[in-house]
């Protein structure tokens, strides 16, 4: 569902669709500044970065087609472009890592961020209550009690329990794909 | 013998809450012990995730900017080979203001389209052949933007449609200048 969303989106960007060019840095624009910034860049010199990654993603629409393939390309070419950032700024390169691999993203880096944008993706994905509801519960720092994420919901605190179910099933197949082990839910213990 | 923890219970004690299961059967099930691991990634890297800064207005404008600019390559256009404009006739029709324009367009797919004017609503219908060559329209004219969804069919239907001159983007190709 997430593919065929961004394919469609990559082939608007292809006919010169602004909205859906905006629409491709939403999604993505995360993902490729955090190269740059865990690399200890920040301000003007990551969006040097970010701005060289979406002029070589503007030149490389025409043969962009796999949008599984996105999230890695946008990676690679971040991590390449932030190495020639830091040349060119004759500062140390940043991150050992990096001034090793020549550019290249070492690939626990790789697969940490590509886990962030795969819960960007999931959450994404769902309706914008359900959202809301999943980032109370999981991602909120610091983490809220279940009268506080009601309240903030406008919800009877008895009905979190059902809705969280549901919102957790429509997120599970986006999360499967990029986290190991089985996210599906189980019959529940007994106590 | 137990049954497995259920992954949401496993989730929210990744978010810190204290959940209530069977600390013997998690203790000695191999795949719920993955689910903890997978519970414990999504919860650490969603909080990454919205933590992480998202780029700033100065440099979305500036990416904008570079789309513009640049280098987006020629865009497969529908070349114009019928146009016409028929007037209701009032003693055949109910809307004898109205008026329809249907037109015909070849390129990379054939594209029939039907204009209706009445008063100062215009309504846009149009078939694309073959089906399946895109999965929307988007009319974009002045501010105005508008998409819709193309049916399984090929058909497409914008029942208020902006006036004036609009672009037709149709997956890869468009339209670049229709006149509504």
């Amino acid at each position: 569902m997430q593919d065929s969303v961004v394919a469609e989106l990559l082939a608007r960007c292809r006919s010169g669709d602004e909205d859906a060019w905006r629409e491709l840095l939403e999604r993505y624009g995360a993902l490729i500044l955090s190269v740059p910034r865990r690399y200890g860049m920040k301000g003007a010199q990551a969006d040097d970065v970010f701005a060289d990654v979406c002029l070589a993603l503007v030149r490389a629409l025409p043969s962009l087609r796999d949008p599984k393939a996105l999230p890695q390309w946008l990676l690679r070419t971040a991590a390449r472009a932030t190495w020639e950032a830091a040349r060119r700024s004759k500062r140390a390169v940043p991150g050992e890592a990096l001034r090793l691999a020549g550019g290249s993203l070492p690939d626990e880096e790789a697969s940490t961020l590509e886990q962030e944008q795969a819960v960007r993706d999931a959450l994404r994905a769902v309706p914008e209550r359900c959202r809301r509801l999943l980032e109370l519960l999981y991602f909120a720092v610091p983490g809220l009690s279940y009268d506080e994420i009601a309240r903030r919901l406008g919800l009877a605190r008895g009905s979190l329990g059902p809705t969280r179910r549901r919102c957790l099933d429509k997120m599970r197949e986006h999360l499967a794909q990029k986290f190991a082990g089985e996210v599906s839910g189980g019959p529940r213990a007994p106590s | 013998m137990s049954m497995h923890v259920p992954f949401e219970d496993l989730l929210e004690r990744a978010a810190g809450r204290t959940v209530r299961f069977d600390a013997a059967h998690l203790a000695r099930c191999p795949h719920c012990r993955e689910r903890v691991d997978a519970a414990h990634a999504i919860v650490a890297a969603g909080r990454r995730a919205l933590a992480a800064p998202r780029p700033g207005r100065r440099a979305m404008a500036r990416a904008v900017r570079a789309f513009r600019d640049g280098s987006a390559p020629p865009v497969p256009a529908f070349r114009l080979v019928l146009d016409t404009l028929l007037r209701a006739a009032p003693a055949l029709r109910s809307r004898a203001s109205a008026r329809s324009r249907f037109l015909r367009f070849e390129g990379p797919a054939t594209l029939e389209l039907q204009v209706t004017t009445e008063a100062r609503a215009v309504e846009l219908r149009g078939q694309i052949t073959p089906k399946g060559f895109a999965k929307e329209v988007v009319l974009r004219g002045g501010r105005a933007r508008r998409r819709t969804r193309i049916g399984a069919d090929g058909t497409f239907l914008f029942r208020k449609a902006p006036r004036g001159v609009v672009r037709v983007t149709i997956g890869d190709a468009a339209i670049d200048r229709l006149e509504l």
